[in-house]
Protein backbone atom coordinates (compact mmCIF):
# COMPACT_ATOMS: atom_id res chain seq x y z
CA UNK A 1 0.00 0.00 0.00
CA UNK A 2 3.09 2.50 1.00
CA UNK A 3 3.94 1.62 -2.94
CA UNK A 4 0.72 2.75 -3.97
CA UNK A 5 0.93 6.14 -2.17
CA UNK A 6 4.03 6.42 -3.26
CA UNK A 7 3.20 6.07 -6.60
CA UNK A 8 0.33 7.89 -6.82
CA UNK A 9 2.53 10.96 -4.70
CA UNK A 10 4.84 10.83 -7.76
CA UNK A 11 2.06 10.55 -10.36
CA UNK A 12 0.40 13.71 -8.24
CA UNK A 13 3.49 15.70 -8.55
CA UNK A 14 4.06 15.06 -12.32
CA UNK A 15 0.56 15.86 -13.22
CA UNK A 16 1.14 19.08 -11.37
CA UNK A 17 4.26 19.72 -13.04
CA UNK A 18 2.88 19.17 -16.20
CA UNK A 19 -0.32 21.35 -15.20
CA UNK A 20 1.99 24.17 -14.05
CA UNK A 21 4.48 23.78 -16.82
CA UNK A 22 1.29 24.36 -19.21
CA UNK A 23 -0.14 27.29 -17.64
CA UNK A 24 3.54 28.86 -17.84
CA UNK A 25 3.98 28.60 -21.31
CA UNK A 26 0.05 29.44 -22.22
CA UNK A 27 1.04 32.75 -20.04
CA UNK A 28 4.06 33.23 -21.76
CA UNK A 29 2.70 32.94 -24.81
CA UNK A 30 5.33 30.14 -25.78
CA UNK A 31 2.60 27.69 -26.25
CA UNK A 32 0.04 28.17 -29.46
CA UNK A 33 -3.38 28.16 -27.43
CA UNK A 34 -5.07 27.47 -31.08
CA UNK A 35 -2.79 24.23 -31.39
CA UNK A 36 -3.74 23.11 -28.15
CA UNK A 37 -7.59 23.62 -28.73
CA UNK A 38 -7.36 21.94 -31.50
CA UNK A 39 -5.79 19.07 -29.78
CA UNK A 40 -8.40 18.91 -27.54
CA UNK A 41 -11.13 19.36 -30.01
CA UNK A 42 -10.17 16.66 -31.66
CA UNK A 43 -12.61 13.93 -31.24
CA UNK A 44 -10.53 10.99 -31.12
CA UNK A 45 -7.98 13.18 -28.54
CA UNK A 46 -11.13 13.81 -26.54
CA UNK A 47 -11.58 10.65 -25.92
CA UNK A 48 -7.78 9.69 -24.69
CA UNK A 49 -8.24 12.99 -22.92
CA UNK A 50 -11.21 11.03 -20.80
CA UNK A 51 -9.55 8.02 -20.25
CA UNK A 52 -6.77 9.73 -18.74
CA UNK A 53 -8.78 11.73 -16.82
CA UNK A 54 -10.84 8.36 -15.34
CA UNK A 55 -7.84 6.59 -14.76
CA UNK A 56 -6.48 9.67 -12.95
CA UNK A 57 -9.96 9.27 -10.52
CA UNK A 58 -9.33 5.71 -10.48
CA UNK A 59 -6.03 5.79 -9.05
CA UNK A 60 -7.35 9.14 -6.55
CA UNK A 61 -9.76 6.77 -5.01
CA UNK A 62 -7.61 4.04 -4.58
CA UNK A 63 -4.87 6.00 -2.45
CA UNK A 64 -7.87 7.41 -0.50
CA UNK A 65 -9.23 4.14 0.15
CA UNK A 66 -5.91 2.26 1.01
CA UNK A 67 -5.06 5.74 3.14
CA UNK A 68 -8.14 4.64 5.04
CA UNK A 69 -7.56 0.71 5.86
CA UNK A 70 -4.26 1.82 6.64
CA UNK A 71 -5.51 4.23 9.75
CA UNK A 72 -7.90 1.28 10.75
CA UNK A 73 -5.40 -1.38 11.24
CA UNK A 74 -2.98 1.00 12.77
CA UNK A 75 -5.22 1.95 15.34
CA UNK A 76 -5.07 -0.16 18.46
CA UNK A 77 -4.43 -0.60 22.14
CA UNK A 78 -0.63 0.34 23.15
CA UNK A 79 1.42 0.92 25.85
CA UNK A 80 5.44 2.13 25.70
CA UNK A 81 8.27 0.71 27.52
CA UNK A 82 12.08 1.38 27.79
CA UNK A 83 12.78 -1.66 25.03
CA UNK A 84 9.51 0.13 22.81
CA UNK A 85 5.83 -0.08 21.83
CA UNK A 86 3.64 -2.91 22.18
CA UNK A 87 0.33 -2.65 20.36
CA UNK A 88 -3.09 -4.51 20.20
CA UNK A 89 -4.90 -4.23 17.14
CA UNK A 90 -8.56 -3.31 16.80
CA UNK A 91 -8.45 -6.99 15.30
CA UNK A 92 -6.97 -8.86 17.69
CA UNK A 93 -9.25 -7.03 20.03
CA UNK A 94 -11.68 -8.34 18.11
CA UNK A 95 -10.05 -11.71 18.11
CA UNK A 96 -9.98 -11.85 21.80
CA UNK A 97 -13.47 -11.17 21.87
CA UNK A 98 -14.60 -13.83 19.67
CA UNK A 99 -12.58 -16.23 21.63
CA UNK A 100 -14.12 -15.62 25.00
CA UNK A 101 -17.58 -15.78 23.11
CA UNK A 102 -16.41 -19.11 21.83
CA UNK A 103 -16.36 -20.87 25.13
CA UNK A 104 -19.98 -20.05 25.91
CA UNK A 105 -22.14 -23.12 24.11
CA UNK A 106 -25.48 -20.96 23.67
CA UNK A 107 -23.83 -18.75 21.51
CA UNK A 108 -24.13 -19.74 18.06
CA UNK A 109 -22.74 -16.67 16.17
CA UNK A 110 -20.79 -13.28 16.94
CA UNK A 111 -19.86 -10.05 15.20
CA UNK A 112 -17.70 -7.89 17.56
CA UNK A 113 -17.14 -4.07 16.78
CA UNK A 114 -14.59 -2.38 18.72
CA UNK A 115 -13.78 1.29 19.40
CA UNK A 116 -10.50 2.31 20.39
CA UNK A 117 -10.22 5.87 22.37
CA UNK A 118 -7.48 7.26 24.17
CA UNK A 119 -7.85 5.99 27.64
CA UNK A 120 -10.67 3.19 27.47
CA UNK A 121 -12.37 0.76 24.66
CA UNK A 122 -15.71 0.25 24.03
CA UNK A 123 -17.23 -3.27 22.44
CA UNK A 124 -20.32 -4.07 20.88
CA UNK A 125 -21.32 -7.54 19.95
CA UNK A 126 -23.85 -8.78 17.54
CA UNK A 127 -24.56 -12.53 18.65
CA UNK A 128 -27.23 -15.20 17.82
CA UNK A 129 -27.74 -17.84 20.98
CA UNK A 130 -30.11 -20.84 21.80
CA UNK A 131 -33.19 -20.61 23.73
CA UNK A 132 -32.55 -22.83 26.18
CA UNK A 133 -30.92 -20.29 28.81
CA UNK A 134 -32.59 -17.38 30.45
CA UNK A 135 -31.46 -14.38 27.90
CA UNK A 136 -31.10 -11.68 30.25
CA UNK A 137 -29.30 -12.93 32.97
CA UNK A 138 -26.38 -14.64 30.26
CA UNK A 139 -26.26 -11.73 28.45
CA UNK A 140 -24.86 -9.68 31.69
CA UNK A 141 -22.92 -12.43 32.83
CA UNK A 142 -21.31 -13.00 29.41
CA UNK A 143 -21.04 -9.00 29.46
CA UNK A 144 -18.90 -8.76 32.64
CA UNK A 145 -17.01 -11.84 31.26
CA UNK A 146 -15.97 -9.67 28.00
CA UNK A 147 -14.97 -6.76 30.39
CA UNK A 148 -13.01 -8.64 32.81
CA UNK A 149 -11.39 -11.17 30.35
CA UNK A 150 -10.48 -7.95 28.25
CA UNK A 151 -9.07 -5.83 30.83
CA UNK A 152 -6.73 -9.26 32.34
CA UNK A 153 -6.37 -10.94 28.91
CA UNK A 154 -4.84 -7.80 27.02
CA UNK A 155 -3.36 -6.31 30.41
CA UNK A 156 -3.40 -2.63 29.68
CA UNK A 157 -6.39 -1.15 28.70
CA UNK A 158 -10.22 -0.27 30.56
CA UNK A 159 -13.37 -1.73 29.47
CA UNK A 160 -15.80 1.24 29.14
CA UNK A 161 -18.92 -0.76 27.48
CA UNK A 162 -20.08 -3.66 26.29
CA UNK A 163 -23.69 -3.52 24.02
CA UNK A 164 -24.74 -6.80 23.20
CA UNK A 165 -27.11 -6.81 20.63
CA UNK A 166 -29.01 -10.20 20.20
CA UNK A 167 -29.69 -10.54 16.90
CA UNK A 168 -31.63 -14.09 16.46
CA UNK A 169 -32.38 -16.72 19.11
CA UNK A 170 -32.47 -20.08 17.94
CA UNK A 171 -35.36 -22.82 19.38
CA UNK A 172 -36.94 -25.82 18.34
CA UNK A 173 -38.92 -25.17 15.45
CA UNK A 174 -37.43 -21.36 14.33
CA UNK A 175 -35.24 -18.31 15.06
CA UNK A 176 -36.66 -14.78 16.84
CA UNK A 177 -34.64 -11.87 16.10
CA UNK A 178 -33.78 -8.31 17.94
CA UNK A 179 -33.41 -7.79 21.61
CA UNK A 180 -30.70 -5.44 22.49
CA UNK A 181 -28.80 -4.86 25.67
CA UNK A 182 -26.30 -2.21 26.78
CA UNK A 183 -24.07 -2.52 29.67
CA UNK B 1 25.46 -3.72 9.20
CA UNK B 2 29.09 -4.48 8.13
CA UNK B 3 32.41 -5.27 10.35
CA UNK B 4 35.86 -4.40 9.43
CA UNK B 5 38.57 -6.73 10.17
CA UNK B 6 42.00 -7.12 9.98
CA UNK B 7 41.01 -10.36 7.14
CA UNK B 8 37.92 -8.71 5.75
CA UNK B 9 34.96 -7.34 6.40
CA UNK B 10 31.43 -9.40 8.22
CA UNK B 11 28.01 -8.01 6.74
CA UNK B 12 24.61 -9.29 8.44
CA UNK B 13 22.04 -8.46 5.90
CA UNK B 14 18.73 -7.52 7.16
CA UNK B 15 17.41 -10.55 6.25
CA UNK B 16 19.44 -12.41 8.59
CA UNK B 17 18.25 -10.09 11.70
CA UNK B 18 14.63 -10.41 10.82
CA UNK B 19 15.00 -14.12 11.10
CA UNK B 20 16.51 -14.61 14.12
CA UNK B 21 14.32 -12.00 14.98
CA UNK B 22 11.45 -14.29 13.98
CA UNK B 23 12.75 -17.53 15.63
CA UNK B 24 13.13 -15.37 18.41
CA UNK B 25 9.95 -14.27 18.59
CA UNK B 26 8.00 -17.67 18.35
CA UNK B 27 10.10 -19.34 20.71
CA UNK B 28 7.64 -16.58 23.55
CA UNK B 29 5.18 -18.84 25.06
CA UNK B 30 2.17 -17.64 23.76
CA UNK B 31 3.35 -17.02 20.34
CA UNK B 32 1.05 -18.55 17.50
CA UNK B 33 3.12 -17.02 14.55
CA UNK B 34 4.40 -14.37 12.31
CA UNK B 35 1.53 -12.12 11.56
CA UNK B 36 1.58 -10.68 7.48
CA UNK B 37 -0.26 -7.01 6.89
CA UNK B 38 -1.51 -6.10 3.76
CA UNK B 39 1.59 -3.57 3.77
CA UNK B 40 3.69 -7.16 3.67
CA UNK B 41 1.95 -8.55 1.56
CA UNK B 42 2.27 -5.50 -1.14
CA UNK B 43 6.18 -5.67 -0.35
CA UNK B 44 6.10 -9.58 -0.95
CA UNK B 45 4.51 -8.78 -3.96
CA UNK B 46 6.93 -6.15 -4.77
CA UNK B 47 10.21 -7.81 -3.80
CA UNK B 48 9.70 -11.12 -4.95
CA UNK B 49 8.73 -12.97 -1.94
CA UNK B 50 11.98 -11.65 -0.18
CA UNK B 51 10.25 -9.76 2.61
CA UNK B 52 10.31 -11.60 5.69
CA UNK B 53 6.93 -12.16 7.31
CA UNK B 54 5.33 -9.97 9.77
CA UNK B 55 8.97 -8.42 10.15
CA UNK B 56 10.54 -4.94 9.28
CA UNK B 57 14.18 -4.23 10.00
CA UNK B 58 15.97 -1.13 10.15
CA UNK B 59 19.58 -1.28 10.83
CA UNK B 60 22.12 1.33 10.75
CA UNK B 61 26.03 0.69 11.54
CA UNK B 62 25.86 -0.08 15.01
CA UNK B 63 22.11 -0.08 15.60
CA UNK B 64 19.29 -1.65 14.99
CA UNK B 65 15.33 -1.36 15.75
CA UNK B 66 12.75 -3.93 14.73
CA UNK B 67 8.84 -4.11 14.25
CA UNK B 68 7.75 -7.14 14.62
CA UNK B 69 4.18 -8.52 14.02
CA UNK B 70 2.67 -11.75 15.42
CA UNK B 71 -0.64 -13.83 16.32
CA UNK B 72 -0.94 -15.03 19.94
CA UNK B 73 -2.68 -17.75 21.48
CA UNK B 74 -5.98 -17.30 23.60
CA UNK B 75 -5.45 -17.95 27.38
CA UNK B 76 -2.50 -16.09 27.91
CA UNK B 77 -1.94 -11.78 29.13
CA UNK B 78 -1.14 -10.44 25.72
CA UNK B 79 1.12 -7.53 27.76
CA UNK B 80 3.01 -10.01 29.10
CA UNK B 81 3.47 -12.03 25.77
CA UNK B 82 4.63 -8.31 24.26
CA UNK B 83 6.60 -7.54 27.11
CA UNK B 84 8.42 -11.15 26.62
CA UNK B 85 8.53 -10.72 22.28
CA UNK B 86 10.57 -7.43 22.68
CA UNK B 87 13.00 -9.34 25.54
CA UNK B 88 13.73 -12.15 23.47
CA UNK B 89 14.12 -10.27 19.95
CA UNK B 90 16.38 -7.78 22.07
CA UNK B 91 18.74 -10.34 23.79
CA UNK B 92 18.68 -12.91 20.19
CA UNK B 93 19.54 -10.37 17.90
CA UNK B 94 22.26 -7.92 20.62
CA UNK B 95 24.15 -11.64 21.05
CA UNK B 96 24.01 -12.93 17.84
CA UNK B 97 24.80 -10.12 15.80
CA UNK B 98 27.17 -7.08 18.12
CA UNK B 99 23.86 -4.70 17.44
CA UNK B 100 22.43 -2.65 19.66
CA UNK B 101 18.84 -2.71 19.37
CA UNK B 102 17.39 0.46 20.20
CA UNK B 103 13.83 -0.72 19.89
CA UNK B 104 11.77 -3.19 19.68
CA UNK B 105 8.02 -2.56 18.81
CA UNK B 106 5.52 -5.22 18.76
CA UNK B 107 1.98 -5.44 16.92
CA UNK B 108 -0.28 -8.04 18.30
CA UNK B 109 -2.46 -8.88 15.05
CA UNK B 110 -4.64 -11.65 15.96
CA UNK B 111 -5.10 -14.04 18.84
CA UNK B 112 -6.21 -18.03 17.89
CA UNK B 113 -7.02 -20.63 19.99
CA UNK B 114 -4.88 -23.99 19.93
CA UNK B 115 -6.14 -26.41 16.71
CA UNK B 116 -7.89 -23.79 15.34
CA UNK B 117 -7.58 -22.93 11.90
CA UNK B 118 -6.14 -20.01 10.37
CA UNK B 119 -8.65 -18.47 8.25
CA UNK B 120 -9.09 -14.88 8.52
CA UNK B 121 -12.30 -14.78 5.88
CA UNK B 122 -14.59 -16.35 8.77
CA UNK B 123 -13.12 -14.20 11.09
CA UNK B 124 -15.83 -11.81 11.61
CA UNK B 125 -19.50 -12.62 12.05
CA UNK B 126 -17.70 -15.63 12.63
CA UNK B 127 -20.13 -19.22 13.95
CA UNK B 128 -19.36 -20.67 16.71
CA UNK B 129 -19.54 -24.35 17.77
Amino acid sequence: MAFINKFGLVLSVLLLLVLGTAGIGVGLGMVDTNLVFTYINDPHHKVVITQIGVLLWIIGLLIIYTSCILSQEEKGVAFRNAIGEVKVTRKAVEDFIIRVCSQEPNIRRIKPRVTIKKKYIKASLVIAITSDIPVTQAISELQVKIKESLEAGIGMVSVKSVGVRVEEIFYTGGRLRGVEYAS
Amino acid sequence: MAEQSNIGSVKVSDEVIATIASVAATQVDGVVGMSEGIVDGIAKIITGGQATKGIKVSVGEEEAAIDISVIVEYGHSIAEIGRKIQECVKNAIESMTGLRVVEVNVYIQGVHLIGEKHDEKHEKGRKLK
